[in-house]
């Protein structure tokens, strides 16, 4: 196998050697040093294979021994080589693919994390990549332990990690930390007062001694479960009162909006730039110059997905979109609907805890301005915890 | 045990320890390939007729299918089916 290599890359030929004393010839070669094989005699002549190298310095044994020598087949590299050689494009196309590869195995194409449930992969892999696992980022010098406990140090909620570089993909795999529950282990004894004025509906004790009861009304900072307890023995025994207490509370909202603005929308008029990107490389594929007076941009990446692994190779697409503005007048009842939608975003954000018990709209016209007044009974919790001193 | 040892004691002279004198050595793989050492030409080439002349004799190969395997100053490989080995002194 080895000399079958050793002879197709410094190639031979098969020939023949005919004459009257073909034996002569295979002395003479023979003596000459030269290496010879596959000798098969026929009459008068001998078919044989030599190194292309050797075939040009027999001409002086051929006639010498008084045969004639003719090629019949050429085998191996420099054969090969020289058929392609007016199309000199293929072996440096070869040449470069093979440069490419090389070059481009020593870099990270895809990253993946498999694993995270609670942390945010976008975390996870910003941490990675400044450590330096991220697409495009060259492999061959990472510690990956390092990269590991480092990773671990600045994202407490994994508990273990692994950075697995497997060819050009690293994939890491993460176990996430069991999370304690969260115990007040304050000894401090404290009690629950209201943090704000209220009509008390519903009492839930779990420690503490209850000062309020149901229907009555309290003003912010009242006491409402003491922390004092009075045991059998007629002795004060100090604990943390602990208790849900929900109230009927007002709340006031105001809000304005003007009756004539500028209305900013986008037109239909855009244009899209395709950037073709591998790695960290871009390459524009169309140009345009067109620019608008107001526009945004935005932009797409589409990535090629080979066997599940995303590639570093895609297509960009970054489009400028026009901005045009108009002047409008607000009717009421467009003025209304902005209006309740912005209650229904204060409801579900501001107050996400909170049941609404009623709720009054009243929308009125100020010069350019519609001013809405909406007043809110809310039900919710209004208890919260202060901690006193024993000794006061 | 010593019966064994006299067996393959040639007169008292050790076989590889013997004064040859330029006689070709020859080493046979059964009757399908024969190395011969020790040559310093072929004589005649045929397939069933290969003649290699040494410093002391011409030693004649007879069979069929025969050829140089490999050749070089004074080393000869013969391959094929050998029927006849002749030593023409």
């Amino acid at each position: 196998m080895l000399v079958q290599l050793i002879r197709f890359f410094r190639g031979y030929v098969d020939f023949t050697a005919s004459g009257k004393f073909p034996e002569r010839f295979l002395n003479i070669t023979s003596r000459y040093g030269i290496n010879l094989w596959n000798a098969k005699p026929s009459k008068h002549s001998i078919n044989a294979s030599m190194y292309i190298s050797d075939y040009r310095k027999i001409r002086l044994a051929a006639k010498k021994s008084g045969v004639k020598t003719r090629i019949n087949a050429k085998h191996g590299l420099p054969f090969f080589v020289n058929k392609y050689k007016p199309r000199i494009g293929i072996p440096i196309g070869a040449a470069a693919g093979i440069i490419l590869i090389i070059v481009l195995s020593n870099f990270i194409w895809s990253v993946s994390v498999t694993g995270a449930q609670t942390v945010s992969e976008t975390k996870i892999k910003q941490v990675l990549s400044e450590n330096g696992v991220k697409t495009g980022g060259y492999k061959n010098n990472l510690d990956v332990q390092k990269i590991e406990r480092d990773t671990m140090l600045e994202i407490d909620e994994i508990g273990w990690m692994s950075v697995n570089l497997t060819g050009n993909i690293a994939s890491i795999e993460i176990k996430e930390k069991a999370q304690k529950p969260k115990i007040d282990s304050s000894a401090t004894p404290c009690n629950v007062k209201a943090k704000c004025d209220g009509v008390i509906t519903d009492i839930k004790v779990k420690k503490g001694n209850v000062q309020v009861k149901k229907g009555s009304g309290v003003a912010k900072g009242d006491l409402l479960v003491s922390g004092i307890i009075e045991t059998k023995m007629n002795t004060l025994q100090y604990v943390r009162a602990n208790a849900e207490v929900f109230a009927d509370v007002v709340y006031k909202k105001d809000s304005s909006i003007k009756s004539e603005y500028e209305y900013t929308f986008l037109s239909s008029e855009k244009t899209e730039r395709n950037r073709v990107f591998l790695l960290w490389l871009e390459f524009p594929c169309s140009m345009s110059f067109s620019s608008y007076e107001k526009s945004v941009f935005s932009e797409t990446s589409q990535n090629v997905i080979c066997n599940d692994v995303v590639l570093p190779l895609g297509l960009k697409t970054s489009t400028q979109s026009d901005l045009k503005s108009v002047e409008k007048k607000l009717a009421k009842s467009d003025a209304e609907k902005i209006f309740i939608n912005d209650l229904l975003l204060y409801e579900a954000f501001e107050k996400p805890k909170s049941k609404v018990v009623s709720r009054k709209i009243n929308i009125n016209k100020t010069g350019d301005e519609f001013h809405c007044e909406t007043d809110y009974i809310f039900n919710e919790n209004i208890a919260y915890s202060e901690d006193f001193s024993v000794t006061d | 045990m010593q019966k064994n040892k006299d067996k393959h004691n040639l007169g008292g002279y050790a076989p590889f320890g013997l004064d040859m004198g330029g006689m070709p050595t020859i080493e046979m793989l059964g009757n399908r390939r024969i190395t011969l050492e020790g040559s310093t030409g072929i004589l005649l080439y045929e397939s069933d007729n290969i003649k290699i002349n040494t410093n002391k004799m011409v030693v004649s190969f007879c069979g069929r299918g025969l050829c140089v395997r490999c050749i070089s100053c004074s080393c000869v490989e013969i391959e094929g089916f050998v029927t006849q080995i002749e030593f023409l002194c």
